[in-house]
């Protein structure tokens, strides 16, 4: 028997195959709303997942491109040179894209965004198991398995939601057997389209695409003699690669136009980076590893900093998922069932993959008589251009290891009773006693009626302190206030992907690199200071906006500048006076100037009492 | 108690080191039994300063034996005198003033020793002579330092000190930890590569050997050592350092992440190509995993073509050799019954012919 045959999709009456559609919405749907549980109490008032990722850049970017898409290069970031914010926060085009139609608040867009990503993952491993022959009852369980994964759970949590938009995999998957065994030019299509949309979300997405393809067609080219290029399946391919090659050619513009080589060129040694992020390899016993990941962790620096790293890496995969997994590639099939081979292959290879560049097991290289084992993930770093792109987390493979485990599985049980029960306990492990907290983290937006009143003041920039360099948390913070008082500011994301150009000013003000120093943060006495602030007077900044909980920065910002003209819980104000022109260097005590920013007093409501 | 192991860490080398009008200082300190030095710097009145190494550098140096060695240039004095001073500091710690003497061919050699009370370092009466000469060693071994060198390329290093807050900065220089490195000038005097006088924001270019990351050290007269820091390298074939003075311990710190420029560089020198994984034992590992890969696939395919010949080919054939046997046996017992009732046939009729 041919695997043409093997592979066969299953038949079924089309009311039932709706209604089977539906309950499987149905039951993913409710997953997600208790994995995210409980932001959907609180859908606008907070975002899941950790204060300290990138959670609430993601926030900016939707507010960016409802509101200011056409400034690709926005002089919001930066200040006042400007940032690139496809080079910034490029990795997901499709949800800005899409989400910016929506008259909704961003908080909203972005929960019901990463909800929408975990059901189409979850009901597209479902679909994926059925079509690797098992029965719609037990699709429940590879949707389970996939859904409530402790790997996507934590990159929800690590704000890492356009990873979670792996889930477009499994369709994708589907759209290729399509292609294969029932060839059409819709299939072609479809498979293109979804490889698009998860492309789109993130370039990972890309290489894993790439894996689920090679090993399902060098499956079929090893199992069968009949060619595979015949006519029907020629012109789906003809119409999958018109297609791909469109979406591909505009992801290519966007990215190459906007830093790719330069992000391409900082990631060609990150394979071999020592110390390693926690997050660049899958250690082999970690994929049945229950312990909770620790978090932030400690990341010594080759300049002898700690750098706290707030990402950290899931993958265990839960022991009844594994068992049931490890019973399903092994159990008898029946005659004429469809082939597991190419989904027990697409584990062992994500699992190779996601190891890194050499085994460790506990923690530890594995040593071989003095020789470390390579990995083929740097085989494929030093054969594949463009590898390297994915090689900083290589344990993000796991997507597609999570995906085949699910599809095993499904073939564990066949009868309704047996997979109602698995799918429930699979869930509950998962949701339980994996290593995400549960309820799931969320972060409460800040309200502040010092940003409001920011808002409605006059144009100028705004000296936001501190923004500890690269420290997500510092970041977030400042770009959901910008999100409010809507005016550029002098930071705006990771430096180093930033570049040279961007990050000017914090070479040529030492106060700005005074307050934006990672570790070490000695900020200049009241005189350089005045003479710094002076400086950036002239290139356009009107307020310093500094964090409450800075008590540092706030002292040396009443010494430098006097008391604060607003000041709430969260953020305290300041309006910049103009330097004075003969002598820069000489204190100043008179009020902020008025030609361009309100005086505090006339700022009502939320005035300092202190 | 230097004595023996100096002459034999210090190797005897024909060529002569002080060009003419020039003084060569060499200092040897031997930090064996007290373990107190970190990265000591020799410096001297109105020349280089120079970084004392324990990593095999100089020809005949023992790497990590504890016995650092320094030697420097520097321009003989107008009026000819009969030692030299010089200073000795390790990061924070002012180990004071020494006076080296010099010998009649403008040379001059110290032994000194490491002790536990004050003062730290004093002179090693007990140490022999110093051989003639010294050489750099042309393959240091900078491993035992912590900075050994990946590859045998260079980096050149854009260097820049901000030193407008602080304002520690007057008479300069910047000294990278790393075999036969000398100390290079931190200027701020609007002369390229500085781009303007007095903005407190102190430069150098350098060229060093590419390592994982490079220790650099910033001092300055009359303060001596301002701060230590180590740095990570890109990949690229030129980078820009931008550091920072502070006024209080570590005394400088990485402004922001070193900066690529130049292209990047493999550690193989390969010019941009990915050339991960260092040495031959990753290359094998590359092409057994690519091996392993393509016989997954040519075995998988083989057994398939195999399977369906069998199963097209061969299993036909013996199935029809099977029904030929069956028919051959119930032939033999029904002669065997005919055989039985009535007598006449041989065995062997004409039903045993020849296999279809």
């Amino acid at each position: 028997m041919g695997a043409v045959e093997a592979l066969s999709p299953p038949t079924a009456r089309p009311a039932s195959r709706g209604r089977l559609f539906a309950l499987q919405v149905a039951f993913a749907l409710a997953l997600a709303l208790a994995l995210t549980w409980p932001m959907a109490l609180h859908p606008i008032a907070s975002v899941v997942g950790i204060a300290h990722a990138t959670v609430l850049c993601h926030l900016w970017v939707l507010w960016w491109a409802k509101e200011h898409l056409a400034d690709v290069y926005s002089p919001l970031l930066f200040f006042p040179n400007g940032g690139d914010v496809i080079e910034l926060y490029g990795s997901d085009l499709l949800s800005p894209l899409l989400l910016r139609w929506i008259p909704a608040p961003v908080s909203l867009l972005y929960n019901g965004w990463v909800v929408l990503l975990l059901v189409t993952g979850g009901v597209g491993a479902a679909r994926l198991a059925e079509r690797a022959g098992a029965t719609a009852a037990a699709s429940f369980i590879a949707l389970a398995v996939y859904e409530a994964a402790p790997f996507l759970q934590h990159e929800l949590l690590n704000g890492t939601s356009e990873l979670l938009a792996a889930g477009f995999l499994s369709w994708f998957a589907i759209a290729l057997l399509d292609l294969l065994d029932q060839p059409t030019i819709g299939a072609g299509v479809r498979a293109a389209l979804w490889g698009l949309a998860a492309a789109f979300c993130s370039v990972y997405n890309l290489f894993f695409l790439a894996v689920i393809a090679s090993v399902i067609l060098l499956h079929r080219l090893a199992t069968t003699v009949d060619p595979l290029l015949t006519a029907p399946r020629v012109r789906g391919l003809l119409a999958a690669a018109l297609v791909a090659g469109a979406g591909l050619g505009a992801l290519g513009a966007a990215h190459l136009g906007h830093g790719a080589e330069h992000t391409l060129a900082a990631r060609e040694m990150a394979l071999e980076q020592e110390p390693p992020l926690p997050d660049s390899y899958a250690d082999l016993a970690d994929w049945l590893n229950p312990l909770p990941a620790e978090i932030p962790a400690y990341t010594p620096m080759a300049h002898g900093e700690l750098f706290t790293y707030w990402t950290t890496a899931t993958i265990h995969l839960g022991f009844v998922a594994v068992g049931l997994a490890a019973f399903g590639a092994l159990r008898r099939r029946a005659p004429g069932a469809p082939t597991l081979a190419p989904w027990i292959l697409l584990v062992l290879v994500g699992v190779l993959i996601a190891g890194g560049p050499t085994l460790r097991i506990g923690g530890h290289v594995v040593d071989v008589a003095g020789a470390t084992i390579s990995l083929p993930a740097r085989t494929l770093n030093a054969m594949l251009p463009g590898f390297s792109i994915t090689a900083p987390h290589c344990y993000r493979y796991a997507s597609v290891v999570v995906l085949g485990v699910a599809v095993l599985a499904a073939q564990a049980v066949r009868g309704r009773l047996a997979a109602a029960a698995f799918s429930l306990l699979v869930a509950s492990e998962l949701l339980f006693v994996s290593p995400v907290p549960w309820p799931a983290e969320l972060v409460t937006l800040p309200t502040s009626p010092v940003l409001v009143t920011l808002g409605d003041m006059p144009e100028g920039a705004v000296l936001t302190a501190p923004t500890e360099a690269d420290d997500l948390y510092a970041l977030g913070r400042a770009m959901f206030a910008q999100t409010v008082h809507q005016k550029p500011m002098q930071d705006g994301g990771i430096h180093a992907r930033a570049g040279d150009v961007s990050t000017a000013l914090f070479g040529d003000n030492p106060l700005i690199a005074a307050l934006g120093a990672r570790g070490v943060r000695e900020l200049p006495g009241p005189v350089p200071s005045r003479r710094w602030l002076g400086d950036l007077y002239d290139k356009g900044f009107r307020y310093l906006l500094v964090d409450t909980a800075a008590a540092d920065v706030l002292a040396w910002a009443q010494l430098s500048v006097g008391q604060s003209a607003l000041r709430d819980d969260l953020w305290a104000l300041w309006l910049l006076p103009a330097p004075k022109a003969p002598s820069a260097d000489t204190p100043s005590t008179d009020p902020p100037s008025t030609d361009a920013v309100p005086s505090a007093a006339s700022v009502p409501a939320t005035q300092e009492s202190r | 108690m230097i004595g023996p192991l100096v002459l034999a860490l210090i190797a005897l080398h024909p060529q002569a080191l002080a060009a003419t009008g020039q003084l060569t200082i060499r200092i040897a300190i031997d930090d064996r039994v007290v373990h107190r030095l970190v990265a000591p710097v020799l410096e001297t009145t109105g020349g280089p300063a120079a970084l004392f190494a324990d990593n095999g550098v100089y020809t005949g140096d023992m790497a990590g034996d504890l016995i650092y060695f320094a030697q420097v240039s520097i321009p003989a004095p107008a009026v000819p005198a009969d030692h030299v001073t010089v200073h000795i500091r390790d990061n924070s710690v002012d180990f004071g003033e020494f006076d080296v003497p010099l010998k009649p061919d403008g040379r001059g050699d110290l032994a000194l020793k490491t002790r536990t009370g004050q003062p730290a370092i004093v002179v090693d009466s007990a140490a022999p002579p110093m051989p003639a000469s010294t050489s750099v060693s042309a393959t240091p071994v900078a491993a035992i330092e912590g900075a050994g060198p990946t590859a045998a390329d260079k980096i050149i290093l854009n260097m820049q000190v901000d030193d407008r807050t602080a304002n520690r900065l007057h008479t300069a220089h910047l000294l990278v930890d790393q075999a036969g490195a000398v100390a290079a000038p931190l200027r701020d005097d609007g002369v390229a590569p500085d781009e303007q006088a007095n903005d407190g924001i102190y430069v150098c270019q350098l060229t060093v050997s590419r390592t994982q990351t490079v220790v650099v050290n910033v001092f300055d007269e009359p303060d001596g050592v301002i701060g230590t820091q180590s740095i990570f390298l890109p990949s690229s074939s030129e980078a820009t350092v931008h550091l920072q003075t502070l006024s209080v311990a570590p005394g400088i710190a990485l402004a922001k992440e070193p900066e690529g420029g130049g292209g990047a560089s493999s550690p193989t020198g390969g010019g941009g190509t990915t050339e991960t994984g260092s040495g031959g034992g990753d290359r094998v590992s590359q092409i057994l995993w690519v091996f392993i890969a393509l016989f997954a696939v040519g075995f998988t395919w083989a057994r398939t073509v195999v399977g369906q010949r069998w199963a097209t080919e061969v299993k036909p054939v013996l199935a029809r050799l099977e029904r030929w046997l069956d028919l051959q046996e119930v032939a033999a017992r029904r002669r065997r019954v005919e055989s039985g009732h009535g007598a006449g046939h041989s065995e062997g009729g004409p039903e045993g012919g020849a296999p279809p």
